[in-house]
Parts: C-alpha cells; sequence; structure tokens
C-alpha cells in the first residue's frame, strides 16, 4: 500500500470508517476530491480535518447547526486530545451496584422513564455521549436490578449508537471482506472469509505468476485478493462480461501503482476476439510450418500445445484445394495484427511457402458448406474488428499471457460456470489450478459430473463446503455467537493435466 | 522448487505423484534415499500400480503422466497444500482449511516479515514462506532440538531461503532481540500460547500489526484473549473452521415392488433409478481442529494497556 507506508490519510485514500464496533470503507475526498462527508446512519460526519492526520487516530464528532431541515444530524469531526480518553461506561459501571439475575425485571415497557423526544432533544442541544448514557441509566428503573453482564451489553449497545469518536484507519483484504459481509454478502456473491481463503490457497499464488479470473456481481473481489497476495512481476487478468470491469475491491485496497499495472481487464467479447486470432494464428503457422519466435522464447510447451491443437483443427476439417484462399485470408488478418504485437513475423517467402504447402496437402475429404460457413464466419470477425478497436498494447500483453499460459483460473459469476471453464481451460497450463466459486451446489455438481464424463484434462476434482463459526470470548460468558452466516457458498477445484 | 514455477522436472526435486484423492505421495527425485535403516538405496517407489524409479521422473513435464509398471499416475508441481497432505508428521499438524484462513487473518503479503512458533512438521511453514515470498521472511521457532533441525533441512530442500528456524523456547526465551520491533505479525501453536502475548508485542514494529494463534482448547482460548486485551490489542476475535468435503457419482435405488408384475424383468432402468448423488466425501468428518484467535496491535501511539 502506498500512502499507508507514509502513514497519513491524504485525499483520494480509501479509508476505514469505524464507530465503536460499526465500520464502513470510504473514499476520502470521493471522486471529485473535496466531498469529505461521511453518512453513517443517521449522522453526517465532515472530515475535511483529517486530511494530513496520521491513520489510527481517533476524531470527537460535535454536531454543527443543520443548514436544512433534514431527519439527518451534521456533526464536525475533531481531531481527539492526546489526554482524552474515547472509552465511556468503565467508570460508570465501577460506582453502580447490579442485581444477580433477572427476577425483578418485568418487561412492561415502562423501565425508561425519558421519552423519545427526550433524549431527540438532548442530542440536538450537544450532549456528549457519556452524558446521554449517564441519563438514561439514571432514569432507567430497571438498571440496577440488571447483572454486571447486563449492564455492560445494554452499554455496549448504547455506545453503538451514541458513541462520539471516531476511528480511521488503513483498509486491509480483511477488513474489506468483515464489512461487506456484514452489510451485504450478496455483494461479493456471498463468498465468506473462510471461502476466500480457500480460493487464494488452491490458486497456489507464486511470484510472476499470471492468474486468469472470470467475475461478474462481486466488485472484482477475486482480482483485489489475487493482487493483494501478488508480487509485482505477476499479473490478474480479469474477465468480464460487461464492456467495464466491475473493480471497486481493487481500488479500495489502496495498491501502488506499480501493483495496480498488473491488473489488467478485458471484456469477454475482446477476449474472445483474441482467441479466435490465436487460435487461427497456431492453426496458420503449422500450416506454414513456421516455427513461432514469441516474445519470451517460446517454451517446448507451447509449441506442442499448438501442435496439439491444430491436429484437432485438421481433423475437423480436412484441407482442400478451395481452402487455401481462406486460409490466407487469417493469416493476412493475423499478420497485420495479431502476431506483429506479440513480437512474431511471417515473411512474405513463409506466406508463399504456406501457399505451397496448403495446395500439395491431399483431398481427403470436404464438406463445403461448413467449410462456407467457416470463411464468412473469418470475414466477420475482421469486420467486427475495424469497427471496434481493442488498445494494442493491452491486446499484447493479453496475447503474451495466454501464449505463455496461465497459472490459475478463478470463476466466480452470477452464470453457468461450465461454459466459461470450457473456454478458458485450454490457457491454463498443466499442473495448475482451476478454482470455481458458485453459491449454489447444483451446478458445481453438475459440472463435477461433466469433468467426469467428458473428458476435460483434470485431476484432483474436489467439492468442498467451508463452515465457520464465530465465538464470543468473555469471562464467564464464552459461547459460540447467537447469528451466524449459513453458508458462505461452494468450491469446485481441480487441476489440469495434460 | 516451491518458490517458482517451472514446466520440467529437475534432478533435486521433490514431486508429487498423484495416484487418486487419497494416494497421494512427495517424492524427493534423486538416485539414492535412505530407508528405515538408514542405510542409501535405490530409489524406488512402490505402488498399487507398480513400481517407479523416481529418478526416472528427470525430463518429465509437471502435470503429465508417469508410467509405472502397471498404470500410471500424475507428476504435480508441488504446492503447500499437497506439501501438507503428503508430508512426515512429525506432530500434529495444522490442515489447509485452517493455514488458509490463518494467512488471511495474518493479513499477511509479499515482503512481509512473520514470526511462526512452533514449527511442528513445518505444515503451516510453508503456506507462510509462499505467502511473503522470498521478498519477505517467516521466523520459525520450535522448542524441540530434533524437530527444529529437521525442519532446517527440509526447508533447505526445497530452496526456502526466506525460512530461518532455530531450536528455542520462546515462552522461556521471546522471539530474540534481533527481532524487536521487525515483524508484521506473529502466529502461535503452543500449549500455553497467553504465555507469549508479552513477547509477540515486542517484536511487532511499532506501527502495529497482526497476531494469530491456534489452540484446540477453549481454556486456552480464553487466557490468550484476556492476555491480548490487557496489551492493547484490538479486534480481537476467535474462529473455528470446517472444511465438508462431498463426493459426486451416479447412484441408483431399487423402485419399491408393489407386487404387480410388469414384464420388465430383464430391463434394469425400470426397476432402478438412477441419480446423481452428492455424500460426505468420508463418512466421518473432522469436527473440530482447532480455534483461531486473531486480533490487531495498534501503533505504539495509540495503544491503550490496562
Amino acid at each position: 500500500m502506498t500512502t499507508s507506508q507514509d502513514n497519513l490519510i491524504q485525499v483520494g485514500d480509501y479509508v476505514v470508517v469505524q464507530r465503536w464496533n460499526f465500520m464502513k470503507i470510504v473514499h476520502f475526498g470521493g471522486i471529485k476530491g473535496n466531498d469529505f462527508d461521511v453518512v453513517l446512519g443517521n449522522d453526517i460526519v465532515q472530515f475535511s480535518t483529517a486530511v494530513g492526520k496520521p491513520y489510527w487516530s481517533t476524531f470527537k464528532i460535535i454536531p454543527e447547526p443543520a443548514v436544512k431541515k433534514s431527519k439527518k444530524r451534521l456533526y464536525k469531526a475533531e481531531l481527539l486530545d492526546s489526554n482524552e480518553n474515547p472509552t465511556l461506561s468503565a467508570e460508570i459501571l465501577k460506582e453502580m451496584e447490579c442485581g444477580s439475575d433477572n427476577r425483578d425485571i418485568k418487561d412492561d415497557g415502562k423501565s425508561q422513564i425519558l421519552s423519545t423526544a427526550n433524549i431527540h432533544e438532548l442530542r440536538e442541544s450537544g450532549t456528549s455521549a457519556n452524558e446521554i448514557v449517564g441519563h438514561l441509566i439514571e432514569n432507567s428503573t430497571t438498571f440496577q436490578k440488571k447483572t454486571e453482564f447486563a449492564q455492560e451489553k445494554y452499554l455496549s449497545k448504547k455506545k453503538r449508537k451514541y458513541f462520539d469518536y471516531i476511528l480511521l484507519r488503513p483498509t486491509s483484504l480483511r477488513l474489506m471482506i468483515e464489512i461487506n459481509n456484514k452489510k451485504d454478502p450478496s455483494k461479493f456473491l456471498g463468498i465468506s472469509m473462510d471461502t476466500l481463503s480457500h480460493m487464494v490457497t488452491a490458486c497456489n499464488i507464486q511470484p510472476g505468476g499470471n492468474y486468469l479470473t472470470y467475475e461478474n456481481g462481486c466488485s472484482g473481489l477475486v482480482s483485489a485478493t489475487i493482487l493483494n497476495y501478488l508480487d509485482t512481476t505477476g499479473k490478474v487478468l480479469q474477465v468480464h462480461p460487461g464492456p467495464f470491469p466491475q473493480k471497486s475491491s481493487v481500488l479500495s485496497l489502496n495498491f501502488s501503482t506499480e501493483k495496480l499495472n498488473n491488473y489488467v481487464s478485458m471484456s469477454i467479447r475482446d477476449m474472445i476476439d483474441i482467441c479466435k486470432s490465436l487460435e487461427k494464428q497456431n492453426q496458420s503457422i503449422e500450416l506454414t510450418k513456421v516455427e513461432p519466435v514469441l516474445e519470451n522464447g517460446t517454451e517446448t510447451l507451447v509449441k506442442e500445445e499448438i501442435k496439439m491443437e491444430t491436429v484437432d483443427e485438421n481433423g475437423a476439417e480436412t484441407p482442400v484445394k478451395e481452402e487455401v484462399k481462406m486460409e490466407t485470408v487469417p493469416l493476412n488478418n493475423i499478420n497485420s495484427d495479431s502476431l506483429n504485437s506479440t513480437g512474431s513475423s511471417v515473411l512474405a517467402a513463409d506466406l508463399e511457402q504456406c501457399d505451397l504447402d496448403a495446395k500439395q496437402t491431399p483431398t481427403e475429404n470436404s464438406n463445403k458448406g461448413n467449410l462456407k460457413r467457416k470463411n464468412s464466419d473469418t470475414q466477420m470477425d475482421s469486420n467486427k474488428k475495424s469497427c471496434h478497436k481493442i488498445d494494442l498494447v493491452l491486446k499484447s500483453q493479453v496475447e503474451s499471457i495466454l501464449t505463455k499460459k496461465v497459472d490459475g483460473l478463478i470463476i466466480v459469476c452470477k452464470e453457468h460456470p461450465e461454459s466459461v471453464l470450457k473456454k478458458f481451460i485450454k490457457y491454463v497450463a498443466p499442473s495448475r489450478p482451476v478454482i470455481i466459486y458458485s453459491l449454489y451446489r447444483e451446478p458445481l455438481v453438475e459440472l463435477f459430473m461433466e469433468l467426469k464424463n467428458t473428458k476435460l484434462p483434470v485431476t484432483n476434482v474436489r467439492l468442498t463446503e467451508s463452515f465457520l463459526r464465530a465465538y464470543q470470548v468473555l469471562p464467564d460468558r464464552t459461547h459460540p455467537l447467537m447469528s451466524m452466516n449459513s453458508t458462505g457458498g461452494y468450491l469446485l477445484t481441480a487441476t489440469v493435466v495434460e | 522448487m516451491f518458490n517458482q514455477f517451472k514446466a520440467i522436472v529437475e534432478e533435486g526435486d521433490t514431486v508429487i505423484l498423484y495416484l487418486s484423492p487419497f494416494q497421494v505421495f512427495a517424492l524427493p527425485v534423486k538416485d539414492t534415499i535412505k530407508n528405515k535403516h538408514g542405510v542409501m538405496v535405490e530409489n524406488i517407489f512402490q505402488t498399487s500400480y507398480g513400481a517407479l524409479k523416481v529418478k526416472d521422473l528427470v525430463g518429465v513435464k509437471y502435470g503429465s503422466k508417469a508410467k509405472l509398471s502397471k498404470g500410471w499416475g500424475f507428476v504435480l508441481y508441488p504446492t503447500p497444500e499437497l506439501w501438507t497432505q503428503t508430508l512426515p508428521h512429525r506432530t500434529q499438524i495444522i490442515y489447509t482449511p485452517d493455514i488458509s484462513v490463518i494467512i488471511m487473518q495474518l493479513e499477511l503479503k509479499p515482503g512481509d516479515v512473520v514470526i511462526e512458533s512452533g514449527t511442528g512438521s513445518g505444515s503451516l511453514s510453508h503456506s507462510l514462506a509462499r505467502t511473503v515470498q522470498q521478498s519477505g521472511h517467516v521466523y520459525t521457532f520450535d522448542f524441540h532440538e530434533d524437530r527444529a533441525r529437521i525442519a532446517t533441512e527440509e526447508f533447505q530442500t526445497h530452496g526456502l531461503t526466506q525460512v530461518t528456524c532455530q531450536h528455542r523456547d520462546v515462552v522461556q526465551d521471546g522471539f530474540g532481540e534481533e527481532l524487536n520491533n521487525k515483524v508484521d505479525a506473529v502466529f502461535l501453536d503452543l500449549p500455553h500460547p497467553w504465555l507469549a502475548v508479552e513477547s509477540a508485542v515486542k517484536s511487532l514494529k511499532s506501527r502495529g500489526g497482526r497476531f494469530c494463534s491456534f489452540s484446540p482448547c477453549i481454556e486456552q482460548v480464553q487466557r490468550t484473549c484476556e492476555s491480548l486485551r490487557k496489551l492493547g490489542f484490538v479486534d480481537i476475535n476467535t474462529v473455528e473452521c470446517l472444511q465438508k468435503e462431498f463426493s459426486v457419482g451416479y447412484r441408483n435405488l431399487p423402485l419399491a415392488e408393489f407386487g404387480e408384475s410388469y414384464n420388465h424383468q430383464n430391463d434394469n432402468s425400470n426397476t432402478r433409478h438412477k441419480f446423481v448423488s452428492v455424500t460426505p466425501a468420508t463418512p466421518t468428518m473432522q469436527g473440530h481442529t482447532g480455534y483461531i484467535t486473531s486480533a490487531t496491535l495498534p501503533p505504539v501511539h495509540v495503544r491503550v494497556t490496562s
């Protein structure tokens, strides 16, 4: 994290705002860089005083006169005096008597003498939280009969509401998940902290690794998580269904520019174009018997893959004489955009050689209808390309990631994952993981059976569910929390093999 | 080896031989190994599908099939998870589901410095090392001298230069002066973790850091939490994590007979109903491993101790 290294809160940072045990992540300064209003329930706190202050500073909120008639109360934040202690209640409790059980407490709704209007007035008049809570206790007929533990619980509840100290702290992956899942787990498609941790572990993030994610509906959580664990030489390639990536999670972790440069996003449409052109490229390369000279020094692995794929393609459509023309279409196409950008070159002589080779190939089988359709598809593709331009730098980046093959594929989306997996699994290097998350068990069960039945090259296929139970640990009051998330979703993991 | 991906098996690597979900083995790729009597013998590994001369794996691609005399298995790249699954147990170990949660709770990232105690069988150490990478460092301590020595050798064999393992009783002697205010996170798996919390505070950086403790018993957790509260930790949180694995497959059940005879005696599909079943992968599952207690130590200027 860039900004938290110098430990000062700066405009543009994402900051965790904590009031007692309520937390929220705020883009400090907003999009324009001049909006410091933080909404906390019914309160709006003006935080411009926090710019340049160290993280972990506590601020006291002071009521401001309302400018407009509104239901929300206005406050301004002031840095807390270092000798003022932001804890309340401990002192109050010491002097209080307490009961041993609740036999004398009746739930008649009359225990609090102060009315809602009275309390409202107190707040309006700028009375401090300590004093308000003091009043509440004084006017409670039952407080002294409550047990010591019940008193503490009562105060904790009141504190949450009236606490007038606010802490600003740096964001982290852990806090981001915790905050989000407390508020609305559906924003991350129900991924719980433990399930996410199991996904990262299965992904085996290594320095210099390239990871492909297909994300839809989780605000870029997976990309953010991988970036968090990646060094500055690896890459995350996020494929997204719409025209723009969902990346609010990536932004809210305050990554350095160096790290953000390793985050590459591409729409599924552009991605499919690139996949197609890479496939054609492989096909044509085999046809021309040209050894591909790729940017990063082609590994044997890549070469073999190329051969394998071409065999498949040729098996489906054996070259015929009419095909010669057709095959040159993608070749020209490739020569003009994709090959150049990956640093490869196809010389004119090679092109001629290609024509010769193609002419010499024996005619074994022809399915003209099929071929023609293929041909028109190709043309449509090139038409599409001309009206929709992909950033060339981005394109070559993605191409180089795909040709090298990725070190892990993670799919977290609203769609059924099967087609996505089948589309991208061929770009995963052998002995590397594929990880698919779903809130529902059924799609993963279907996918599990599909992996068993079709001969997709995977092994070590596992379907798991994680169970996380949180505990309250207090002297003489230790027990699991009363409410918990009933599911954190399901994971299907597998290892790609040859 | 564990620090960077590679495509081809080389001599000295540790490879994973995967035969089935319950037959996974870590094998050192070398000519000879010590047998149980300490004598050097040829490195031939016996499986239920026949023998494998491990040295022959040199040059094989990770993720490809290895021929055995009566079948084949996959040669996989070793990950900390596969290592956890196959490592020689010298102690009770922490398994992958808990390891994952611990790593996330420690808020580790590449370049961080982390303390682990005790080392045990080095299961968690491998994952910590992967997370902090070579730009970071893992200092791991064990009060058992032999364990510390064997673990040190293992880290060396696995090329984990970012791990330093030391024989030390951290409850008695702390983590050492040289680590004062140097680390980003501390992990404890000790019989008396609450006695090492004070040392953890000393070692954590002045800008604060994360703490995590793994204990099987609730009394250990209570004492640790008490100690954490006293020393100014915040966000104190205890969880337990269990992972349930499913086995998925076709199964069929006979249809109930009501005595009415149809002429489907030889037609199996009419007497049995086939369906996809999802059942627990093992008849018994781990019901409890340990409680994971984690906490944040705020920067020194805002710490409130009691």
